[in-house]
């Protein structure tokens, strides 16, 4: 009995020691120290260490989604997949070829129609101004102005009109368009 | 480089530069959300709307005034608003408050009913947390996981300093009612037992 009733005391001695624990526990440091201690806690459903670059990444791809032209020059031509580039380098090549094909083929034209020796415009050789045998000059029957001691070199004469330069033309072009093949292809990644 | 000599260049034209503003302040964003959200048990959406707070910023980059407040104050402020209207938006009835699931992972050398008071407690915090008024709990976050003085927390809520004060001194009391609530109830329920 007396046991009993000692026992009973140790139980209520320990109960009220949980009691004063638990007080100690809810009491206001304790709350401030629980709620600090929720800070270093774990959360197993979005770990923060999975965020990484690809985070910063997908911002980015976002920004330049919205504005395209703002994207660095390397970003761009990752945008193109390789069978993507090798058709539009097959087509930057047809478009070259087909070109030069057709300044060629005006090229050709313009000059086969023109005669080498027109005498229409511009100053005349004198060596022309006599006839086939070159026996005699036919200045008298000539109306093109010939250069005199008298008179200036150039009189009452129509505007010269040179025959257009085209190989200048064609070489600007070609080096222009060399150039832009060269800096796309620089754009390239290996 | 510094927060204000990066802003400057992406103001200028050099927009691969927020990257590294991203990348420093991406963490501290992510943590602060997931806390925010922690508490409805939506922390899974912390890193989508990490990812929109730091669009957002991006896209009213020209709006910030460096005076006012620092660039990470201002990310803040973002990302609370950003969280909060996700919560509105997703109609928060369904999401609020809802029963408690997550366990929360204890450490090993811990014996087991230890194990199991730390388990208790720290449900009971996080659920007394949850019950607060969102500018109070946001207040409590921002000034004991994200350490910020009362002044930056201020300006994320967009208040005076002695009304920051006033918040969290209002929900650290609210949570202390919670628990003693709570042990109040399980001390008459362990007499009753008794």
């Amino acid at each position: 009995m007396h046991k009993k009733g000692r026992s009973n005391m140790n139980h209520e001695g320990q109960w009220d020691a949980v009691r004063e624990d638990e007080t100690s526990l809810y009491g206001e440091q304790a709350v401030d120290e629980w709620i600090k201690s929720l800070s270093h806690e774990q959360t197993p459903r979005s770990p923060i260490e999975s965020v990484s670059a690809s985070h910063a990444d997908a911002v980015m791809q976002r920004i330049y989604a919205g504005e395209p032209w703002k994207a660095p020059m390397a970003l761009r031509n990752h945008t193109w997949s390789h069978p993507r580039r090798l058709q539009i380098g097959r087509q930057f090549g047809f478009l070259m070829v087909t070109c030069v094909l057709l300044l060629g083929y005006v090229l050709y034209v313009s000059t086969a129609n023109t005669p080498l020796h027109d005498n229409t415009y511009g100053l005349m050789p004198v060596h022309a101004l006599g006839d086939v045998d070159r026996h005699s000059f036919a200045v008298t029957s000539a109306e093109v102005p010939v250069a005199s001691i008298a008179e200036p070199l150039i009189l009452h004469q129509a505007l010269v009109e040179p025959p257009p330069s085209h190989g200048v033309v064609l070489a600007v072009f070609t080096f222009v368009m060399v150039l832009l093949l060269c800096s796309w292809l620089a754009r390239l990644r290996a | 480089m510094t927060d204000s000599q990066l802003i400057r260049e992406i103001k200028d034209g050099n927009v691969h530069l927020y990257r590294h503003l991203v990348l420093r302040y991406e963490r501290k964003i992510v943590t602060f959300i997931q806390h925010m959200l922690k508490f409805v048990h939506r922390e899974h959406w912390a890193e989508d709307l990490s990812q929109e707070t730091f669009y957002k910023a991006y896209k009213s980059l020209d709006t910030f005034r460096e005076g006012e407040a620092s660039f990470a104050t201002w990310l803040y402020t973002i990302a609370r608003n950003t969280a909060l209207s996700e919560l509105r938006k997703r109609h928060t009835q369904d999401v609020y408050w809802e029963e408690e699931t997550h366990i929360p992972v204890a450490s090993q050398e811990m014996l087991p009913e230890h194990q199991l008071l730390y388990n208790e407690k720290t449900t009971l915090v996080r659920t007394a947390i949850g019950n607060l008024p969102e500018k109070q709990r946001t207040a409590l976050i921002l000034r004991e996981y994200e350490q910020l003085d009362y002044v930056e927390i201020a300006h994320i809520l967009r208040t005076t300093v002695s009304s920051v004060k006033s918040l969290l001194f209002r929900a650290r009391a609210g949570i202390r009612e919670q628990m003693e609530t709570y042990v109040r109830g399980t001390t008459h329920a362990q007499e009753g037992a008794k």
